[in-house]
């Protein structure tokens, strides 16, 4: 059996992932019963198919960017369903970080599509720009100009809210 | 100063994930080789359930009894091996909404598979009506792959929340057989005649489990029912439907699965085609659910009526039924990922599904409901 694909290798792949995978799906999802789903949901399907993923070039790649994905349909399932998303407000999993936290990533989750991920990447995952573009699959200029203008926006949206931001 | 939010807000979401990890069962799924049989039930037990409590329900079919009562039981979560299975058919897409034209788009992800929708101004007639709907309390239709339609009368103004299901074959021959629904409970028709019911017990977070009931042709009559191996889980306000050759269903979404369905094959197919908005580019992708409109509701019964299984892998996609005076946006993907459209005519109301070349619709005119068929024949050769 090729080495990478020894079942062991997958359980020290999995308990490597997970945790940043669940940092990133978490600030993706703002909620902690979703992102440990989503999380999980990617590395199973990694399990599902480890015979293939385990000869990739770079397995926690592929594996990201499924709880990318993941993670931002589940966002935009709760964003289009009002009543669904009353009853997650009320919901005890909801993650409640400090007041600005909360701002900052309520803010995140309403950038576009490709700004939110590579955002959350950047900051949550604490990836870099060389590993972001390779979960999105886009060149590295454009992860530059995803998080640039993501910050320009936020901080708009900070100066407006509190008065108090400034711009970078 | 955003920079040093935005360090902080990552710190703060990493010591939460690390906090939600260390709450986090070992999944049993870890120890077991997904290629045994019994993987499938194996696998998704230990989610969540620390988190979210255990208190999904699954629907189950007594398949002895001819009007199987359905029943609820806790049960944790399957894996729905169908869970895993992505997009190797194509996903339809339509640019417009409501009684908007449809417009021509012409877009490309430079990575995989361009896509070119063309814009057809005709309106596609009615060829021929395969079943007059009077007398018939219909709610729901299906297509079969052979051409027999399953109709379905409203559970609401049924007693005992008991549907009947008249199976109609092309030759005209009929069998009726029924099913009782849980309390206010859903359904959904998907291709090739399978009826997916849907619990209304919700869990707190707003998902709820389905189970199919299949009904495929034999010597018995035109249709016998079985049940699926399927189970998974719901959004709640959303049918959506995952298993091989069916059709899936979300807010805005339609995917086509065409088994068997393997998730090397979604990344590894430049023929999936995903569509990412109303208006916007359009963009194949190698994975799941597309963004087509947040504006387009997708209450239940009319979700799944927007998207139509087409033969082999085209799809058709219906932005919005629910104003019949307009025509619609039909488009029609074959495996090359090219698309044709049209204008559906303006009484037709709901579509049922696509048989062959034939699309199957309900047309209301005069005052009448019928079955009819529409020749999609010039669409799919564009």
């Amino acid at each position: 059996m090729n080495e990478r694909r020894h079942p062991s290798v997958f359980v020290s792949f999995y308990e490597r992932e997970l945790p940043r995978l669940v940092a990133v799906a978490i600030s993706l999802t703002g909620r902690r019963d979703e992102a440990a789903d989503v999380a999980q949901e990617a590395l199973l399907r990694a399990h599902l198919d480890w015979p293939r993923v385990s000869v990739m070039d770079r397995p926690e790649a592929w594996v990201r960017r499924v709880a990318v994905n993941l993670a931002i349909d589940t966002l935009r399932r709760r964003q289009r369903d009002v009543r669904l998303h009353e009853r997650l407000e009320r919901s005890a999993q909801t993650w409640t970080a400090e007041p600005s936290i909360d701002v900052f990533w309520t803010m995140v989750r309403d950038l576009p599509d490709r700004q939110r991920a590579a955002v959350v990447l950047r900051y949550a995952g604490d990836f870099s720009i060389e590993e972001i573009s390779e979960i999105l699959d886009v060149r590295t200029g454009t992860v530059t100009r995803s998080l640039s203008d993501a910050r320009h926006t936020l901080s708009r949206q900070l100066t407006l809210g509190t008065g108090a931001a400034d711009d970078r | 100063m955003i920079d040093e939010l935005a360090d902080r807000a990552g710190s703060a979401a990493r010591a939460e994930a690390t906090r939600v990890v260390a709450a986090l069962e070992r999944p049993t799924w870890l120890d077991h080789d997904p290629s045994t049989p019994d993987f499938a039930h194996e696998a998704r037990p230990a989610r969540r359930d620390h988190l979210a409590g255990n208190s999904e329900s699954v629907i189950t079919v007594d398949l002895d009894e001819p009007r199987a009562s359905l029943t609820h039981r806790p049960r944790r979560r399957l894996l729905a091996a169908a869970a895993v299975v992505l997009v190797a058919g194509v996903i339809t897409f339509a640019a417009a909404t409501g009684r908007n034209q449809p417009t021509s788009n012409t877009n490309t992800n430079a990575a995989t598979t361009m896509l070119s929708l063309h814009h057809g101004d005709r309106v596609l007639q009615p060829t021929r009506t395969v079943l007059s709907l009077d007398g018939y309390l219909t709610d729901r239709f299906a297509v079969g792959p052979d051409g027999t339609i399953v109709i379905a009368t409203d559970p609401a103004t049924s007693a005992n929340n008991t549907i009947s299901l008249t199976a109609v074959t092309p030759s005209g021959a009929t069998s009726q057989t029924g099913i009782t629904l849980p309390a206010d409970g859903r359904f959904v028709f998907g291709p090739g005649g399978d009826l997916f019911t849907e619990s209304t017990l919700t869990t707190p977070d707003g998902k709820s489990s389905f189970t199919s009931v299949r009904y495929t042709p034999n010597s018995q009559g035109p249709w016998v029912r079985v049940m699926s191996a399927t189970g998974g889980l719901l959004n709640s306000t959303c049918d959506f439907i995952a298993t091989p050759a069916s059709v899936g269903c979300a807010p805005g979404i339609g995917i086509v699965f065409d088994p068997p369905i393997e998730f090397d094959r979604v990344t590894a197919d430049a023929a999936i085609a995903a569509i990412q908005r109303v208006g916007g580019p359009v963009r194949a992708s190698w994975f799941t659910t597309i963004d087509l409109d947040q504006d387009v509701s997708c209450a239940s019964p009319t979700c799944s009526r927007m998207f139509a299984p087409g033969p082999g892998r085209s799809a058709i996609w219906f932005p919005d039924l629910t104003d019949p005076p307009y025509a619609h946006a039909v488009f029609v993907l074959d495996e090359r990922a090219t698309a044709g459209s049209a204008w559906l005519p303006p009484d037709i109301t709901t579509v049922v599904g696509v048989n062959g070349t034939d699309l199957i619709a309900v047309q209301t005119s005069q005052g009448t409901a019928h079955l009819v068929a529409i020749d999609l024949t010039p669409i799919t050769n564009k």
